[in-house]
């Protein structure tokens, strides 16, 4: 469990963050959604101890990692820059980083083999940083981040640069630590984040604008629901729906027609009652699902 | 201090297989090479004329060889001092040691250690030229031995210079320029040419002088307040580097 309680950080007269609170529970996936600027960088260097907070703390199991140096080995984390030693070969940088983090020496053989499993490494591990492609670079770095089994997995903006085939299999792989760990991850992709978080945090010039689980996001905005409707008879359709009142119309296409409905004035079952009763044939119909990016972009 | 141990060994490592370091020694290696066999016929011409083993003019020759020395490490310890510290910053690794369990103590020692292990390669690697020849000669090598004791800790002072130097700077080339201009700053305190007639301020000046110590060692006194001194400045760096890595988190 990490608790974040009031972090706040200024560089000279610039409020990156601002009392910044939320906690991450075990087992818990984690979205950190913000625009460029938004302070995301700065929080997660801070929540890793990279940084020191103007005010406010991080708890590990209610110890602050600022005072307590072992504290910070329940968290793993990959910065936006994965930091690599260019000059040493794979294994040679993963042991390097296991006597960091202070793995006893018979185990850190075990340890760095679990890793190189986990995000595949064989390939590569006896090649030298300096030469390993962006993907590779990013797992290597995640490979770092898990040595010593964190609790928690701190990630920024983890999927930048890769391309499509690699941002697939870095959310796999995310996808695959859940049983084991919390992942807090940043990012301006919502993509991402529904690809692999349960929960969001959105923040905005320094302040937590949401915080909420995914799911519950998505059905309080499910109150606008969009439906596409398939008729023979789009034009009749068309003329007796920009009639109704409780119904917006929204596009029309040669088959169908896109509405959008106020659910807790009139359900989707409703209004499809209503139209099978005013004698239109209805050959098929289709929810259009809510997106995060939705919701995001109504935020602005 | 076990976290020391483990940043020295990685810094070490990749020093030492840096390609820039083997291109280092080995100009460096074939400048002393070159002003050794010079010095060497030299040597051996005076032997044949004067017939009598001058110990003085191996001296001589020693001291010169010295000289060209010191030069070498003004520009050798901002290079150390800056692929330790500025490279490491700018290429996100120096986070790597921020956020692992460490204390800024450990990892300023760990480079300083790096950086001093560094220096005494180039040390040793020198040492061979004059050692091999006042060998082969059976000249007597303490005053060789002591002028090396003074070279050490004088490269070792301008190497905790540079390193304080490079936990401010970003920039490798700014880095670079002023810790040359610091060094040769450092030698020019108290310099003897270039000091007013005798007066307490000059007297003072002469007691902090980097150039003083190092020539009272190279002529074979080795005093305690020599070394005092040199250690003190090392110290002092040590412990401002330190303040300064932990106050870049706090900015
Ligand atoms: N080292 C720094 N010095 C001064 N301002 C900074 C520094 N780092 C970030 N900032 C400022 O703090 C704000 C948040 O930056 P950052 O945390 O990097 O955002 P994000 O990661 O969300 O893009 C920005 O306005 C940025 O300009
Ligand atoms: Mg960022």
């Amino acid at each position: 469990m990490i608790e974040v309680q009031n972090l706040t950080k200024h560089y000279g007269n610039i409020t990156a963050i601002d009392q910044l609170s939320f906690s991450i529970k075990p087992g818990q996936l984690v979205g950190f959604l913000g625009a460029n600027g938004a302070g995301k960088t700065t929080t997660l260097n801070t929540m890793a101890g990279v940084l020191l907070p103007s005010s406010g703390d991080v708890l590990v199991e209610g110890k602050s990692i600022f005072n307590n140096l072992a504290a910070r080995k329940h968290i793993g984390y990959l910065p936006d820059q994965p930091p690599l030693i260019d000059s040493l070969t794979v294994r040679e940088y993963l042991n390097f980083v296991a006597q960091l983090k202070e793995i006893p020496p018979r185990e850190v053989l075990k340890e760095i083999g679990r890793v190189i499993e986990l995000c595949q490494l064989h390939e590569v591990e006896s090649r030298v940083c300096a030469v390993l492609s962006k993907g590779y670079r990013q797992r290597v770095g995640l490979a770092q981040a898990l040595i010593g089994k964190p609790r928690c997995l701190i990630l920024d903006e983890p999927t930048v640069g890769l391309d499509p085939v690699q941002i697939f299999e870095f959310r796999r792989l995310l996808r695959s630590f859940k049983d084991e760990l919390s992942i807090f991850m940043s990012t301006h992709i919502l993509s991402d984040v529904e690809a692999v978080c349960n929960d969001v945090i959105v923040i905005d010039r320094g302040k937590a604008i949401i915080q909420s689980s995914i799911h519950d996001l998505l059905s309080q905005h499910q109150e606008h629901q969009k439906i596409w409707i398939q008729s023979s008879d789009i034009e009749k359709m068309t003329a007796y729906i920009k009639g109704q009142s409780q119904v917006k119309f929204l596009e029309a296409k040669p088959n169908a027609v896109l509405v959008e409905l106020q659910v807790n004035e009139l359900s989707s079952q409703a209004f499809l009652k209503q139209l099978v009763e005013n004698q239109f044939a209805i050959s098929e119909y289709k929810h259009e699902a809510i997106h995060l990016e939705d919701i995001y972009l109504n935020l602005r | 201090m076990q976290k020391a141990i483990v940043i020295l060994k990685k810094e070490l490592k990749t020093i030492v297989i840096s390609p820039i370091f083997l291109v280092i020694l080995s100009t460096v290696a074939f400048i002393w090479s070159y002003v050794f066999v010079r010095s060497v016929i030299e040597f051996e011409q005076s032997i044949h004329t004067e017939s009598i083993l001058g110990s003085g003019d191996l001296q001589t020759i020693i001291n010169s060889f010295l000289s060209i020395n010191y030069i070498i490490f003004i520009f050798l310890t901002p290079i150390i001092a800056m692929k330790l510290l500025v490279e490491d910053k700018n290429n996100g690794s120096f986070n790597l040691l921020l956020f692992t369990p460490n204390s800024t103590w450990s990892i300023v020692l760990g480079k300083y250690l790096a950086g001093l292990c560094a220096i005494l390669i180039f040390l040793l690697v020198s040492l061979a030229y004059p050692l091999g020849v006042g060998q082969s000669v059976g000249f007597d090598q303490s005053l060789t031995l002591t002028a090396y004791l003074g070279m050490f800790f004088l490269s070792l002072t301008f190497f905790s210079v540079n390193s304080l130097i490079c936990s401010f700077v970003r920039s490798s080339f700014l880095a670079i320029i002023l810790s040359v201009i610091a060094n040769i700053g450092l030698l020019m305190v108290g310099d003897m040419s270039l000091m007013p007639s005798n007066n307490f301020f000059s007297e003072l000046v002469m007691q902090v002088s980097v150039a003083r110590h190092f020539s009272l060692l190279s002529q074979g006194a080795v005093a305690i307040s020599s070394l005092v001194f040199f250690l003190s400045i090392n110290f002092l760096c040590i412990y401002l580097m330190e303040k300064v890595v932990s106050l870049s988190r706090w900015k």
